[in-house]
Protein backbone atom coordinates (compact mmCIF):
# COMPACT_ATOMS: atom_id res chain seq x y z
CA UNK A 1 0.00 0.00 0.00
CA UNK A 2 2.79 2.53 1.08
CA UNK A 3 4.34 2.16 -2.60
CA UNK A 4 1.10 2.46 -4.38
CA UNK A 5 -0.56 5.36 -2.95
CA UNK A 6 1.70 8.30 -2.58
CA UNK A 7 -0.59 9.53 0.36
CA UNK A 8 1.00 6.95 2.98
CA UNK A 9 4.53 7.06 2.17
CA UNK A 10 5.89 9.09 5.03
CA UNK A 11 9.04 8.58 6.86
CA UNK A 12 6.91 7.59 9.89
CA UNK A 13 5.28 4.82 8.31
CA UNK A 14 8.25 3.24 6.58
CA UNK A 15 10.26 3.30 10.22
CA UNK A 16 7.14 1.60 11.45
CA UNK A 17 7.13 -1.06 9.27
CA UNK A 18 11.35 -1.32 9.20
CA UNK A 19 10.66 -2.21 13.21
CA UNK A 20 7.76 -4.29 12.47
CA UNK A 21 10.18 -6.17 9.83
CA UNK A 22 12.91 -6.15 12.75
CA UNK A 23 10.59 -7.56 15.05
CA UNK A 24 9.37 -10.73 12.79
CA UNK A 25 12.98 -11.60 12.15
CA UNK A 26 13.86 -11.58 15.97
CA UNK A 27 10.85 -14.29 16.46
CA UNK A 28 11.64 -16.06 13.23
CA UNK A 29 15.21 -16.45 14.54
CA UNK A 30 14.10 -16.93 18.57
CA UNK A 31 12.27 -19.38 17.60
CA UNK A 32 14.61 -21.19 15.48
CA UNK A 33 16.92 -21.15 18.58
CA UNK A 34 14.19 -22.51 20.75
CA UNK A 35 13.47 -25.30 18.55
CA UNK A 36 17.25 -26.32 18.25
CA UNK A 37 17.77 -25.83 22.19
CA UNK A 38 14.27 -27.72 23.34
CA UNK A 39 12.89 -29.12 20.25
CA UNK A 40 10.41 -31.47 22.61
CA UNK A 41 8.56 -28.21 23.60
CA UNK A 42 8.00 -27.08 20.51
CA UNK A 43 7.10 -30.77 18.91
CA UNK A 44 4.38 -30.59 21.32
CA UNK A 45 3.42 -27.07 20.02
CA UNK A 46 3.11 -28.92 16.36
CA UNK A 47 1.75 -31.81 17.60
CA UNK A 48 -1.17 -29.39 19.02
CA UNK A 49 -1.56 -27.48 16.09
CA UNK A 50 -1.52 -30.59 14.13
CA UNK A 51 -4.49 -32.03 16.35
CA UNK A 52 -6.37 -28.98 15.63
CA UNK A 53 -5.45 -28.82 11.16
CA UNK A 54 -6.75 -32.54 10.97
CA UNK A 55 -9.86 -32.75 10.28
CA UNK A 56 -8.90 -30.69 7.09
CA UNK A 57 -6.68 -32.83 6.30
CA UNK A 58 -8.40 -36.04 6.20
CA UNK A 59 -11.03 -34.24 4.10
CA UNK A 60 -8.14 -33.24 1.68
CA UNK A 61 -6.48 -36.91 2.02
CA UNK A 62 -9.15 -39.03 0.65
CA UNK A 63 -9.63 -37.90 -2.79
CA UNK A 64 -5.74 -37.64 -3.80
CA UNK A 65 -5.69 -41.19 -2.13
CA UNK A 66 -8.35 -42.11 -4.13
CA UNK A 67 -6.50 -40.73 -7.06
CA UNK A 68 -3.19 -42.06 -6.77
CA UNK A 69 -4.77 -45.55 -6.32
CA UNK A 70 -7.14 -45.34 -9.70
CA UNK A 71 -3.88 -44.28 -11.41
CA UNK A 72 -2.00 -46.92 -9.97
CA UNK A 73 -4.93 -49.25 -11.05
CA UNK A 74 -4.43 -47.70 -14.37
CA UNK A 75 -1.10 -48.82 -14.66
CA UNK A 76 -2.03 -52.28 -13.72
CA UNK A 77 -4.86 -52.85 -16.18
CA UNK A 78 -2.73 -51.53 -18.94
CA UNK A 79 0.40 -54.69 -18.48
CA UNK A 80 -2.86 -56.99 -17.01
CA UNK A 81 -1.22 -59.77 -19.50
CA UNK A 82 1.75 -59.73 -18.35
CA UNK A 83 0.92 -59.75 -14.73
CA UNK A 84 -1.58 -62.62 -15.44
CA UNK A 85 1.74 -64.88 -16.42
CA UNK A 86 3.92 -63.59 -13.57
CA UNK A 87 1.13 -64.56 -11.16
CA UNK A 88 1.04 -67.65 -12.67
CA UNK A 89 4.14 -68.51 -12.04
CA UNK A 90 4.47 -66.88 -8.82
CA UNK A 91 1.42 -69.09 -8.02
CA UNK A 92 3.24 -72.35 -8.69
CA UNK A 93 6.12 -71.25 -6.66
CA UNK A 94 3.65 -70.17 -3.88
CA UNK A 95 2.73 -73.84 -3.50
CA UNK A 96 5.70 -75.30 -2.66
CA UNK A 97 5.85 -72.50 0.47
CA UNK A 98 2.43 -73.41 1.61
CA UNK A 99 3.46 -77.03 1.55
CA UNK A 100 6.46 -76.07 3.93
CA UNK A 101 4.61 -73.30 5.86
CA UNK A 102 1.74 -75.64 6.95
CA UNK A 103 4.12 -78.34 8.17
CA UNK A 104 5.95 -75.59 10.02
CA UNK A 105 3.10 -74.42 11.27
CA UNK A 106 2.30 -78.00 12.72
CA UNK A 107 5.37 -78.60 14.33
CA UNK A 108 5.40 -75.25 15.89
CA UNK A 109 2.03 -75.73 17.60
CA UNK A 110 3.52 -78.93 19.09
CA UNK A 111 6.38 -77.86 20.42
CA UNK A 112 4.44 -74.46 21.68
CA UNK A 113 2.00 -76.69 22.87
CA UNK A 114 4.84 -78.84 25.07
CA UNK A 115 6.28 -75.28 26.06
CA UNK A 116 3.08 -73.92 27.04
CA UNK A 117 4.56 -70.50 25.83
CA UNK A 118 2.61 -67.71 26.66
CA UNK A 119 3.37 -64.93 24.07
CA UNK A 120 3.86 -61.67 25.54
CA UNK A 121 0.12 -59.50 25.31
CA UNK A 122 2.81 -56.18 25.39
CA UNK A 123 3.13 -56.77 21.69
CA UNK A 124 -0.21 -55.51 20.31
CA UNK A 125 -0.32 -53.09 17.65
CA UNK A 126 -2.61 -49.87 16.45
CA UNK A 127 -3.23 -49.37 13.03
CA UNK A 128 -3.26 -45.89 11.48
CA UNK A 129 -3.33 -44.16 8.28
CA UNK A 130 -0.77 -41.68 7.35
CA UNK A 131 -2.90 -38.59 6.53
CA UNK A 132 -0.07 -36.12 5.60
CA UNK A 133 3.47 -35.95 5.31
CA UNK A 134 6.45 -33.32 5.16
CA UNK A 135 7.54 -31.24 2.61
CA UNK A 136 11.23 -30.15 2.21
CA UNK A 137 14.68 -31.30 2.02
CA UNK A 138 14.89 -31.63 6.05
CA UNK A 139 12.79 -34.07 7.51
CA UNK A 140 10.85 -37.05 5.84
CA UNK A 141 8.11 -37.93 8.20
CA UNK A 142 4.30 -38.78 8.44
CA UNK A 143 1.29 -37.98 10.35
CA UNK A 144 -0.95 -40.83 11.60
CA UNK A 145 -4.23 -40.40 12.45
CA UNK A 146 -4.21 -42.11 15.56
CA UNK A 147 -2.61 -40.67 18.59
CA UNK A 148 -2.60 -41.18 22.40
CA UNK A 149 -6.16 -41.45 22.96
CA UNK A 150 -5.48 -44.40 20.61
CA UNK A 151 -2.67 -45.93 23.29
CA UNK A 152 0.51 -44.44 20.87
CA UNK A 153 3.40 -44.03 22.93
CA UNK A 154 6.41 -41.40 21.98
CA UNK A 155 9.09 -43.98 20.82
CA UNK A 156 7.39 -46.82 19.30
CA UNK A 157 8.09 -48.37 16.32
CA UNK A 158 5.82 -48.19 13.13
CA UNK A 159 5.70 -50.84 10.78
CA UNK A 160 4.21 -51.75 7.60
CA UNK A 161 2.99 -55.46 6.60
CA UNK A 162 6.97 -56.29 6.08
CA UNK A 163 8.98 -54.31 8.06
CA UNK A 164 10.20 -50.96 9.70
CA UNK A 165 9.25 -47.77 8.70
CA UNK A 166 10.16 -45.77 11.45
CA UNK A 167 9.57 -44.70 14.85
CA UNK A 168 6.89 -42.53 16.28
CA UNK A 169 8.35 -39.12 17.54
CA UNK A 170 5.77 -36.29 18.60
CA UNK A 171 2.30 -37.67 19.93
CA UNK A 172 -0.88 -35.17 20.16
CA UNK A 173 -4.25 -36.54 21.01
CA UNK A 174 -5.54 -37.67 17.70
CA UNK A 175 -2.03 -37.48 15.92
CA UNK A 176 1.34 -38.72 16.12
CA UNK A 177 4.35 -38.28 13.92
CA UNK A 178 5.82 -41.16 12.44
CA UNK A 179 10.64 -40.41 11.55
CA UNK A 180 10.86 -42.55 8.65
CA UNK A 181 14.12 -44.81 8.04
CA UNK A 182 15.10 -42.13 5.35
CA UNK A 183 14.54 -39.30 7.18
CA UNK A 184 18.62 -37.54 7.41
CA UNK A 185 18.14 -37.58 11.35
CA UNK A 186 16.62 -40.84 11.73
CA UNK A 187 19.25 -43.46 13.72
CA UNK A 188 18.17 -46.75 14.20
CA UNK A 189 20.47 -48.95 15.81
CA UNK A 190 20.61 -52.46 13.96
CA UNK A 191 21.37 -56.17 13.87
CA UNK A 192 23.21 -57.52 10.58
CA UNK A 193 22.17 -60.99 10.83
CA UNK A 194 24.30 -63.23 8.52
CA UNK A 195 27.23 -61.93 10.37
CA UNK A 196 26.05 -61.01 13.91
CA UNK A 197 28.16 -57.69 14.18
CA UNK A 198 25.68 -54.35 15.59
CA UNK A 199 25.45 -51.12 13.63
CA UNK A 200 23.96 -47.92 13.22
CA UNK A 201 21.34 -47.13 10.69
CA UNK A 202 21.52 -43.96 9.12
CA UNK A 203 18.79 -42.18 7.12
CA UNK A 204 19.97 -39.70 4.45
CA UNK A 205 16.29 -39.02 2.47
CA UNK A 206 17.17 -41.59 -0.37
CA UNK A 207 15.57 -44.35 -0.41
CA UNK A 208 18.37 -46.91 0.69
CA UNK A 209 19.44 -45.59 4.10
CA UNK A 210 23.33 -46.15 5.19
CA UNK A 211 24.18 -48.41 7.26
CA UNK A 212 26.66 -47.41 9.56
CA UNK A 213 29.69 -48.20 12.38
CA UNK A 214 30.14 -51.47 11.07
CA UNK A 215 32.94 -53.72 12.55
CA UNK A 216 34.32 -55.82 10.08
CA UNK A 217 32.38 -54.68 6.73
CA UNK A 218 34.42 -57.25 4.76
CA UNK A 219 32.14 -59.64 6.19
CA UNK A 220 28.66 -58.77 5.31
CA UNK A 221 27.48 -59.90 2.33
CA UNK A 222 24.98 -58.51 0.30
CA UNK A 223 21.47 -60.15 0.67
CA UNK A 224 22.31 -60.53 4.96
CA UNK A 225 18.94 -59.92 6.57
CA UNK A 226 18.98 -56.49 9.44
CA UNK A 227 17.06 -56.71 11.87
CA UNK A 228 16.48 -54.08 15.04
CA UNK A 229 18.79 -55.13 17.48
CA UNK A 230 16.89 -53.50 20.64
CA UNK A 231 19.93 -51.53 21.65
CA UNK A 232 19.41 -48.43 23.59
CA UNK A 233 15.65 -49.56 24.93
CA UNK A 234 13.44 -47.31 22.44
CA UNK A 235 12.70 -49.75 19.64
CA UNK A 236 11.89 -53.63 20.55
CA UNK A 237 14.63 -56.34 18.80
CA UNK A 238 14.04 -58.18 15.89
CA UNK A 239 11.93 -56.34 13.57
CA UNK A 240 13.38 -56.67 10.28
CA UNK A 241 14.30 -53.65 8.45
CA UNK A 242 15.64 -54.48 5.26
CA UNK A 243 18.55 -56.61 3.30
CA UNK A 244 22.23 -55.24 3.11
CA UNK A 245 23.09 -53.86 -0.43
CA UNK A 246 26.25 -52.86 -1.18
CA UNK A 247 26.43 -49.31 -3.13
CA UNK A 248 28.71 -48.99 -6.36
CA UNK A 249 31.13 -46.93 -4.09
CA UNK A 250 31.65 -50.13 -1.68
CA UNK A 251 29.30 -48.14 1.24
CA UNK A 252 26.68 -50.62 2.92
CA UNK A 253 23.14 -49.56 2.17
CA UNK A 254 19.71 -50.95 3.07
CA UNK A 255 17.29 -52.28 0.64
CA UNK A 256 14.14 -51.56 2.86
CA UNK A 257 11.76 -54.22 3.48
CA UNK A 258 9.11 -51.32 3.80
CA UNK A 259 7.08 -51.05 1.09
CA UNK A 260 7.64 -46.81 1.05
CA UNK A 261 6.24 -46.66 -2.26
CA UNK A 262 3.14 -47.67 -1.43
CA UNK A 263 2.81 -46.99 1.98
CA UNK A 264 -0.65 -45.82 3.16
CA UNK A 265 -1.39 -47.76 6.50
CA UNK A 266 0.91 -48.29 9.17
CA UNK A 267 0.81 -50.09 12.75
CA UNK A 268 2.38 -48.70 15.47
CA UNK A 269 3.53 -51.58 18.01
CA UNK A 270 2.57 -50.86 21.61
CA UNK A 271 5.90 -51.86 22.72
CA UNK A 272 6.99 -51.05 26.54
CA UNK A 273 10.54 -52.15 27.56
CA UNK A 274 10.69 -54.69 30.37
CA UNK A 275 11.52 -53.51 33.42
CA UNK A 276 15.21 -54.43 34.17
CA UNK A 277 16.27 -55.84 37.27
CA UNK A 278 19.32 -54.07 38.95
CA UNK A 279 18.27 -54.18 42.65
CA UNK A 280 17.39 -56.55 44.82
CA UNK A 281 13.78 -55.90 45.59
CA UNK A 282 11.68 -55.09 48.50
CA UNK A 283 11.61 -58.95 49.78
CA UNK A 284 14.27 -58.40 52.62
CA UNK A 285 13.75 -54.34 53.33
CA UNK A 286 13.83 -53.50 56.32
CA UNK A 287 11.26 -51.71 57.98
CA UNK A 288 12.13 -48.69 60.02
CA UNK A 289 11.63 -48.18 63.25
CA UNK A 290 9.58 -45.63 65.00
CA UNK A 291 9.49 -44.69 68.68
CA UNK A 292 6.65 -42.94 68.52
CA UNK A 293 4.61 -45.98 67.38
CA UNK A 294 5.82 -48.17 70.19
CA UNK A 295 2.82 -49.54 71.88
CA UNK A 296 3.05 -48.48 75.67
CA UNK B 1 -10.57 -0.89 3.46
CA UNK B 2 -12.96 -3.86 3.36
CA UNK B 3 -11.97 -4.91 -0.15
CA UNK B 4 -8.79 -5.35 0.95
CA UNK B 5 -9.46 -7.21 4.16
CA UNK B 6 -10.68 -9.27 2.13
CA UNK B 7 -8.26 -9.41 -0.72
CA UNK B 8 -5.70 -10.59 2.72
CA UNK B 9 -8.01 -13.24 3.97
CA UNK B 10 -7.90 -14.39 0.64
CA UNK B 11 -4.30 -14.63 0.55
CA UNK B 12 -4.39 -16.43 4.19
CA UNK B 13 -7.25 -18.69 2.44
CA UNK B 14 -5.27 -19.54 -0.80
CA UNK B 15 -1.57 -19.86 1.37
CA UNK B 16 -3.32 -22.57 3.64
CA UNK B 17 -4.58 -24.61 0.60
CA UNK B 18 -1.16 -24.84 -0.96
CA UNK B 19 0.20 -26.03 2.35
CA UNK B 20 -2.29 -28.90 2.51
CA UNK B 21 -1.30 -29.71 -1.30
CA UNK B 22 2.18 -30.23 -0.16
CA UNK B 23 0.92 -31.96 3.17
CA UNK B 24 -0.85 -34.39 0.73
CA UNK B 25 1.13 -37.78 1.30
CA UNK B 26 1.45 -39.07 -2.31
CA UNK B 27 4.35 -41.40 -1.86
CA UNK B 28 5.45 -40.61 1.82
CA UNK B 29 8.92 -41.34 2.69
CA UNK B 30 11.09 -41.76 -0.38
CA UNK B 31 9.48 -38.83 -2.53
CA UNK B 32 11.20 -39.08 -6.31
CA UNK B 33 11.03 -35.59 -6.87
CA UNK B 34 10.43 -33.67 -3.62
CA UNK B 35 7.56 -31.20 -3.84
CA UNK B 36 8.14 -27.28 -4.49
CA UNK B 37 7.41 -24.88 -2.08
CA UNK B 38 4.45 -23.32 -3.07
CA UNK B 39 3.61 -21.25 -0.93
CA UNK B 40 6.57 -19.45 -1.87
CA UNK B 41 6.14 -18.89 -5.41
CA UNK B 42 2.90 -17.45 -3.99
CA UNK B 43 3.65 -15.24 -1.80
CA UNK B 44 6.23 -13.81 -4.09
CA UNK B 45 3.81 -13.52 -7.18
CA UNK B 46 1.05 -12.09 -4.68
CA UNK B 47 3.47 -9.44 -3.26
CA UNK B 48 4.77 -8.22 -6.87
CA UNK B 49 1.00 -8.02 -8.01
CA UNK B 50 -0.77 -6.64 -4.99
CA UNK B 51 1.52 -5.74 -2.58
CA UNK B 52 -0.96 -3.60 -0.61
CA UNK B 53 -2.89 -6.93 -0.05
CA UNK B 54 0.26 -9.09 1.32
CA UNK B 55 1.13 -7.91 4.49
CA UNK B 56 4.13 -8.61 6.37
CA UNK B 57 2.35 -10.30 9.34
CA UNK B 58 -0.10 -12.26 7.02
CA UNK B 59 3.33 -13.81 5.08
CA UNK B 60 5.05 -14.30 8.35
CA UNK B 61 1.68 -16.31 9.63
CA UNK B 62 1.64 -18.29 6.88
CA UNK B 63 5.09 -18.84 6.78
CA UNK B 64 5.16 -20.08 10.74
CA UNK B 65 2.29 -22.10 9.93
CA UNK B 66 3.58 -24.06 7.15
CA UNK B 67 6.83 -24.47 9.20
CA UNK B 68 5.01 -26.16 11.83
CA UNK B 69 2.32 -28.09 9.72
CA UNK B 70 4.95 -29.97 7.14
CA UNK B 71 8.10 -30.28 9.86
CA UNK B 72 10.22 -28.06 8.21
CA UNK B 73 12.94 -26.27 10.74
CA UNK B 74 10.36 -24.07 13.26
CA UNK B 75 11.14 -20.27 12.25
CA UNK B 76 13.85 -20.64 8.79
CA UNK B 77 11.06 -21.32 6.42
CA UNK B 78 9.10 -18.09 7.73
CA UNK B 79 12.42 -16.23 8.21
CA UNK B 80 13.43 -16.65 4.19
CA UNK B 81 9.75 -16.25 3.05
CA UNK B 82 9.44 -12.77 4.77
CA UNK B 83 12.85 -11.76 3.72
CA UNK B 84 12.46 -12.55 0.19
CA UNK B 85 9.19 -10.62 -0.06
CA UNK B 86 10.74 -7.89 1.70
CA UNK B 87 13.24 -7.66 -1.44
CA UNK B 88 10.90 -7.99 -3.85
CA UNK B 89 8.88 -5.30 -2.24
CA UNK B 90 11.27 -3.02 -2.45
CA UNK B 91 12.03 -4.08 -6.22
CA UNK B 92 7.87 -3.07 -7.23
CA UNK B 93 9.28 -0.48 -9.33
CA UNK B 94 11.41 -1.96 -11.39
CA UNK B 95 10.06 -5.47 -11.75
CA UNK B 96 6.69 -4.42 -12.98
CA UNK B 97 8.21 -3.01 -16.78
CA UNK B 98 9.99 -6.13 -17.03
CA UNK B 99 8.83 -9.43 -19.09
CA UNK B 100 8.28 -11.90 -16.90
CA UNK B 101 10.87 -13.99 -17.85
CA UNK B 102 13.09 -11.40 -16.44
CA UNK B 103 10.70 -11.32 -13.39
CA UNK B 104 11.21 -15.03 -13.02
CA UNK B 105 15.08 -14.96 -13.08
CA UNK B 106 14.78 -12.29 -10.21
CA UNK B 107 12.40 -14.30 -8.42
CA UNK B 108 13.98 -17.40 -8.86
CA UNK B 109 17.34 -16.36 -7.73
CA UNK B 110 15.74 -15.01 -4.50
CA UNK B 111 14.45 -18.77 -3.65
CA UNK B 112 17.82 -20.34 -4.79
CA UNK B 113 18.98 -17.61 -2.18
CA UNK B 114 16.62 -18.56 0.46
CA UNK B 115 17.72 -22.02 0.21
CA UNK B 116 21.21 -21.22 1.07
CA UNK B 117 20.26 -19.07 4.35
CA UNK B 118 18.31 -21.72 5.41
CA UNK B 119 21.09 -24.57 5.20
CA UNK B 120 23.39 -22.04 6.40
CA UNK B 121 21.61 -21.47 9.64
CA UNK B 122 21.60 -25.34 9.98
CA UNK B 123 25.12 -25.53 9.50
CA UNK B 124 25.63 -22.67 12.50
CA UNK B 125 23.29 -24.44 14.41
CA UNK B 126 24.92 -27.98 14.06
CA UNK B 127 22.30 -29.61 12.37
CA UNK B 128 22.79 -32.43 10.18
CA UNK B 129 22.33 -30.94 6.34
CA UNK B 130 20.72 -32.80 3.53
CA UNK B 131 22.45 -33.30 0.40
CA UNK B 132 23.70 -30.88 -1.92
CA UNK B 133 22.05 -32.33 -5.16
CA UNK B 134 18.50 -33.04 -3.12
CA UNK B 135 18.88 -29.05 -1.99
CA UNK B 136 19.43 -28.33 -5.82
CA UNK B 137 16.75 -30.57 -6.80
CA UNK B 138 14.29 -28.69 -3.86
CA UNK B 139 15.32 -25.07 -5.58
CA UNK B 140 15.02 -26.29 -8.75
CA UNK B 141 11.45 -27.68 -8.23
CA UNK B 142 10.43 -24.88 -6.87
CA UNK B 143 12.13 -21.83 -9.01
CA UNK B 144 9.85 -24.02 -11.90
CA UNK B 145 6.89 -24.23 -9.97
CA UNK B 146 6.51 -20.07 -10.26
CA UNK B 147 5.24 -19.97 -13.80
CA UNK B 148 2.78 -22.32 -12.64
CA UNK B 149 1.37 -20.29 -10.17
CA UNK B 150 1.86 -17.54 -11.87
CA UNK B 151 -0.51 -18.85 -14.25
CA UNK B 152 -3.19 -20.08 -11.90
CA UNK B 153 -2.94 -16.93 -9.78
CA UNK B 154 -3.42 -14.80 -12.68
CA UNK B 155 -5.70 -16.88 -14.72
CA UNK B 156 -7.85 -18.25 -12.00
CA UNK B 157 -7.95 -15.48 -9.42
CA UNK B 158 -7.44 -12.67 -12.24
CA UNK B 159 -4.33 -11.24 -10.40
CA UNK B 160 -2.19 -9.08 -12.86
CA UNK B 161 -0.79 -6.07 -12.89
CA UNK B 162 -3.15 -3.40 -12.69
CA UNK B 163 -2.33 -1.24 -15.78
CA UNK B 164 0.60 0.88 -15.38
CA UNK B 165 1.05 5.12 -15.07
CA UNK B 166 -2.51 5.73 -14.64
CA UNK B 167 -3.38 7.35 -11.06
CA UNK B 168 -6.41 6.65 -10.52
CA UNK B 169 -8.81 8.18 -7.45
CA UNK B 170 -9.23 5.15 -5.90
CA UNK B 171 -5.37 4.55 -5.94
CA UNK B 172 -4.52 7.73 -4.70
CA UNK B 173 -7.17 7.85 -1.54
CA UNK B 174 -5.13 3.83 -1.04
CA UNK B 175 -8.30 1.83 -1.41
CA UNK B 176 -7.21 -1.54 -2.55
Amino acid sequence: MAYVSGQVNTGLWRTTRQILLGVIVLICLSVFVLWRIDSPRVDRLQMAIADTVLPSLEWTAQPTARLTTMLQDFQSYVRVYEQNEELRRELQAMNGWREAAIQLEQRNARLRALNNVQLSPQATFITGEIMADSAGPFSRSGLLNVGSDNGISDGSAALDGLGLVGRVSGVGQETSRVIFLTDINSRVPVFLQGSGQRAILTGDNTPAPLIDFVEDAERVRPGDRVVTSGDGQVLPADILAGQVIVAANGQLRLRLAADYDRLRFVRVLNYRPRPAIDEPGGLVAVEPFFFEEEPE
Amino acid sequence: MIRRLIRVLMLLLVGFICILVLAVPLTPGVPSWPMPDLLIALCCYWVLRRPGSAPVIAIFVLGLTADLLLMRPVGLGALTLVLVTEVLRAQIRHLREVPFVLEWLMVGSLMAAGVIVQVVLMWISLGTLPMLAELARYAGVTILSYPVVALICGGLLGLRHRSTGKLSYSTYLGED
